[in-house]
């Protein structure tokens, strides 16, 4: 009898063993459903966390002066909002979305790796648990800004080691889902379904990945030389040693433009996906909006430098990352243009889906334009290190890509729960968001343009009207979230029954309808059939 | 046209013509067997698989090659290992997307040939002492397992098919080997 016949004989001995009970269907979970679900949870935590940071960091500038933090502490505040909004929220929020659908789109009956998704998932919460445990060693969390530019980051106390570690694991982790996630596009496809059929969130989150793998080895390579600049005596950000620290910019930056359009590109998916469905028509110019998103990913790695033009460089160089930098409008110019020619004429109508993704398309654009301002040399010679820039990337970012991750919850929770959720409250949540996410940065703008530094616990009392105003905006955001939360509970454990299509009344695309509402945990009772 | 069941799917002998799930379960029948054959799907042919990697390791290595350049070699061992990894993860995905299982049922025998990987395995069971076993059925989280059983041993098949797949293919085998101690007739 053959080896793998014996197997079998072990394996019939268990046939009675059921699902795994309580905390080890999760511990052990390598269901694509349950690990995205596991995904947007965690996420959704580090949401708050981070939310929560950012209202002390709020709170601190209400008004002038110092209020209730020492400038250490701020510092801190900053730096961990940054990086657990970045790597603790956005990102795993797009990986369990991108989880929970890549298979279900291309027609996969999971994720092509399951056990290495179990994995790049459960190192995040150890990975985020170091991070926050660094605000308790002595010397306290890292203060020197995300960025961790060196000199500045090796002044942090005990905590440096643990913070470059958890940069480390969370790299880990975002390498493991995108490889998955390539694995599983290019080759769990169902027969028919070929690359230029796939649904937009899976091409964007495809050149994502790529993203993904091109630049977190970077990061990790400069963290790690970080980490031997100060303990291992080397100097490669080092200028006693013969090292340079605006090479650590470069390298950060080369890092960090990417990283940006990382957290963008499934956003333009999600949006790509509910435009049409509300619109009720086809989305326009799919082959266009496929090479746009491609192009953008391309020039997303020859822009770097427009983040450090205040480091001085030459002429010629502060002309070409400049101007490649305003090359991405063109593309990104492309995606609006047919998002709005998909509603152009379309049969609209405006459930809370449709509102988060029409808002993304008004206020990213915003951001798009004030991006477009900093990418001026002499121009960002005067915005660099102001409030505008603060501005600038919390408008790409959040009415950006958490707009587009509120749209998405929305958009698919019915498929998730098997649920509608309440849509009174969704529309009331999005308009406060809304209206609270304007409130809260648009002041930014005119702050910085006053010439308001970021990173400063305190300030001129000049600036402190429009501050005043930004922190109202901040608290009332914060809050409105809340109702984010309790709309999902409440969606999660009953409401009306959703059906299989959910949105009977528009015209949703793509596999994951064809499945039953909530989707079986093994997908695709009937198989698909992609023509 | 989608097949309805595995009584509709395409012969074997004209595998050229694919259509969902055609890859993945056949059914024929000669004068003397009705034979099933099981394959896994690979959406990526092996050049395809190459040209893809290839393809991708062009950004890392440029990178990781001009951060050498310029000294910060750190990169480079954090690119190459996650190329590696790739690698090693379309690998696993195609090779488990190569698996292949035939199931050959005839007058007295029940066999089963697996190419999970390499060597091929057969199992023979007699028919009349056989019964086909679907296992975790009522179960929700987990998938079902289709076992072949006889004399004490079991095989398990199709652990690659979707849960569709798996319990349509458990019904027409259930048909066709019958219970313990039974032998039905055989489809003409």
């Amino acid at each position: 009898m053959s080896a793998s016949h014996t197997h079998d004989t072990h394996a019939a001995g268990h046939d009675d063993h059921g699902p795994m009970k309580g905390w080890r269907r999760w511990f052990y979970a390598t269901n694509h459903k349950d690990i995205g679900s596991m995904y947007l949870i965690f996420s959704l935590v580090m949401f708050l966390t981070g939310g929560a940071m950012a209202m002390v960091i709020r709170a601190e500038l209400l008004k002038p002066g110092m209020q209730f933090v020492d400038p250490g502490f701020f510092n801190s505040m900053t730096t961990m909002h940054a990086l657990i909004m970045v790597f603790g929220a956005v990102m795993p929020a797009f990986t369990g979305l991108a989880n929970w659908m890549i298979p279900l789109q291309v027609g996969a009956p999971d994720m092509a790796l399951p056990r290495m998704n179990n994995l790049s998932f459960w190192i995040l919460p150890f990975a985020f648990s170091l991070l926050l445990l660094t605000l308790l060693v002595p010397g306290g969390s890292p203060a020197g800004g995300w960025t961790l530019y060196p000199p500045l980051v090796l002044q942090t106390g005990d905590a440096f080691p643990m913070a470059i570690f958890a940069v480390h694991l969370m790299g880990a982790s975002s390498i493991m889902g995108a490889i998955n996630v390539i694995v599983t596009i290019m080759n769990m496809r169902a027969p028919g379904m070929t690359l230029l059929k796939m649904p937009l969130f899976v091409w964007t989150w495809l050149i994502t990945a790529y993203l993904l793998i091109a630049v977190m080895p970077v990061l990790a390579g400069a963290v790690t030389m970080l980490l031997t600049d100060h303990y291992f005596g080397t100097s490669f950000f080092n200028a006693a040693g013969g090292g340079d620290p605006v090479m650590f910019q470069h390298i950060f930056w080369f890092f960090g433009h990417p990283e940006v359009y990382i957290m963008i590109l499934p956003a333009f998916g999600v949006v790509s996906e509910i435009i049409p469905t509300f619109s009720r028509k086809p989305l326009f110019g799919y082959d266009a909006m496929v090479y746009a998103t491609a192009s953008i990913a391309f020039l997303s790695f020859i822009v770097w430098a427009h983040h450090m033009f205040t480091t001085g460089m030459p002429l010629v160089g502060e002309m070409f990352f400049m101007l490649s930098t305003m090359l991405i409008a063109i593309p990104t110019g492309v995606k609006v243009f047919n998002w709005t020619a998909t509603m152009w004429k379309g049969s609209i109508s405006f459930e809370t889906p449709m509102l988060f993704s029409l808002s993304f398309l008004f206020l990213f654009t915003i951001g798009g334009f004030s991006g477009l301002m900093l990418a001026i040399a002499p121009a960002d010679f005067q915005y660099h290190d102001t409030y505008f820039v603060v501005a600038h990337f919390h408008y790409v970012l959040v009415p950006g890509a958490i707009f587009s991750l509120m749209a998405a919850t929305y958009y698919w929770l019915p498929k998730w729960t098997g649920h509608m959720y309440n849509e009174k409250l969704g529309k009331l949540h999005f308009w406060l968001s809304t209206i609270f996410v304007n409130v809260l940065f648009f002041p930014q703008h005119f702050l910085g343009l006053a010439g308001m530094p970021r990173r400063i616990p305190d300030y001129s009392t000049q600036f402190a009207d429009w501050n005043f105003v930004s922190s109202i905006g901040g608290f009332c955001f914060g809050l409105t979230q809340l109702l984010f939360v309790y709309n999902i509970v409440s969606c999660v454990r009953g409401g009306v029954k959703a059906s299989d299509k959910v949105w009977d009344d528009a015209t949703p695309h793509g596999l994951e309808w064809t499945v039953s509402s909530p989707a079986p945990y093994h997908s695709f009772e009937v198989p698909p059939e992609v023509k | 046209m989608r097949p309805k069941s595995l009584r509709d799917f395409e012969p074997l002998s004209n595998p050229d013509k694919r259509c969902w799930p055609l890859l993945r379960t056949v059914e024929h029948r000669d004068a003397q067997s009705i034979c099933f054959e099981l394959r896994a799907h690979n959406a990526l042919t092996s050049r395809g698989a190459w040209l893809f990697l290839a393809t991708v390791s062009i950004g890392p290595m440029l990178t990781a090659g001009f951060c050498v350049w310029q000294g910060f070699w750190p990169v480079l061992p954090f690119a190459g290992l996650e190329l590696l990894l790739l690698y090693v993860a379309l690998r696993w995905s195609r090779r488990k997307g190569q698996q292949r299982q035939n199931i050959s049922i005839s007058q007295d025998f029940v066999t089963i040939t697996s190419q999970l990987g390499v060597p091929q395995a057969k199992t023979r069971f007699p028919r009349h002492w056989t019964r086909v076993k679907l296992c975790g059925f009522r179960f929700r989280h987990l998938p079902t397992r289709l076992l072949i059983e006889s004399s004490g041993q079991a095989c398990e098949v199709g652990a690659f098919l979707t849960e569709d797949e798996r319990r349509d293919l458990a019904k027409r085998l259930q048909e066709l080997v019958g219970r313990m101690n039974e032998s039905p007739r055989l489809p003409s």
